[in-house]
């Protein structure tokens, strides 16, 4: 390469790249939008220009139509043309649905997916702890006797016998004048 | 960010050329980066008749077509504004005129979206509606309660949140082997 720079200079200009490539990681040969319109008529910019149909709240008008154009609409849009007075209430609403996959209140519903979430969460909970108590019962040793009440009680007795803890621990709280927790 | 520059600098032109000597000078080196550089709000601050009027002179070009309304609606929903009936009225001719029925309704739905809270849209909605009648009645556009849209209709389920397997014969979706168009 060095010597065919040096050999050809005006080439050697060429291959030196001094800024990046002003679409680098956007390559057209990913792009499918015309794919998945796939013959629907493209009538704005949608929200990002790309030939897809999206309901959102911010960008209220799609890029393309729900639906392609076919016999039910095509009468209807020549119909469309002339006063819309002309259009009955079921034609108007065809029309709507041929652009349009959801009106604003089908947005805003409740779609009640939070009955199975909630299920499955409860499922995963529920499933742990049963695991976590068959572990206890069944694959764990046996607590060490320090964890029983009587052992707890014999170590406070200790430390008051030999007065340790005067100033943070058992000693502190208790009266040796009376013999008694102060 | 230069261009924010370059109105600012304008402005103090505008004002004395004395003093813009200085502010050029102390423009030139920025050290802070502008929020949301390239989404200016300057039309945010535009009077309430200067806003509309920008508007309605774009829905009343003679030329416009259904992509370009599509353009300035999404342009006007882009606003924390509820449209004025009158840039309503505008738009509802635009929308006449590159004949697009279901647009009209969609668009009224989006004013609804624009009142915002439920209590807002219970008061400002229908004083809109009530303000844009006639043009509605001459045009023979039907509200989304006309047609019956204040209630859902149809009930869209998300297949990649939940899907039964008899939903398939249900909506009418059979279940092909690839991809086809």
């Amino acid at each position: 390469m060095l010597s065919r720079q040096l050999a050809l200079p005006r080439l050697a200009v060429r291959s030196i790249q001094t800024s990046a490539a002003a679409n680098s990681g956007h390559h057209i040969e990913h792009w499918w939008g015309p794919e998945k319109a796939a013959g629907r008529e493209l009538v704005g910019f949608g929200s990002n220009g790309d030939n897809t149909y999206q309901d959102r709240i911010d960008y209220w008008y799609p890029a393309i139509r729900f639906r392609k154009e076919d016999d039910v609409s095509r009468p209807l849009r020549e119909k469309e043309k002339g006063d819309w007075k002309n259009l009955s209430l079921e034609d108007k609403k065809i029309l709507y649905r041929y652009s349009f996959r959801q009106t604003l209140s089908e947005f805003e519903a409740p779609r009640g997916y939070w009955k199975p979430i909630t299920a499955g969460v409860m499922a995963i909970i529920s499933l742990a702890t049963f695991y976590a108590i068959f572990l206890h019962v069944y694959v764990y040793p046996p607590l060490p006797p320090t964890f029983q009440n009587e052992y707890k009680e014999a170590v406070i007795d200790k430390m008051l016998t030999l007065e340790k803890g005067q100033f943070l621990g058992p000693a502190a709280h208790f009266d040796y004048e009376k013999k008694q927790w102060k | 960010m230069s261009s924010v520059a370059l109105r600012s600098l304008a402005r103090g032109l505008a004002k004395t050329p004395a003093a813009a000597s200085a502010l050029a000078q102390n423009r030139a080196i920025s050290t802070t980066t502008p929020v949301a550089a390239g989404h200016d709000d300057v039309m945010e601050k535009w009077p309430a008749e200067k806003f509309d009027k920008h508007f309605i002179d774009y829905f009343n070009r003679p030329e416009i077509d259904g992509w370009e309304v599509r353009k300035a609606l999404t342009e006007l929903h882009d606003f924390d504004v509820v449209p004025d009936p009158k840039v309503v009225e505008a738009a509802l001719r635009a929308i006449r005129r590159v004949n697009d029925f279901s647009l009209a309704v969609r668009f009224l739905e989006a004013i609804k979206i624009k009142c915002g809270p439920p209590k807002a849209r219970e008061i400002v909605y229908p004083w809109i509606i009530k303000e844009v009648r006639p043009l509605l009645d001459e045009l023979g556009i039907s509200t989304p309660e006309e047609l019956g849209y204040d209630k859902p209709e149809l009930y869209i389920p998300n297949p990649e949140w939940y899907w039964e397997h008899k939903w398939y014969k249900t909506y009418g979706m059979d279940k092909l082997p690839n991809f086809q168009i």
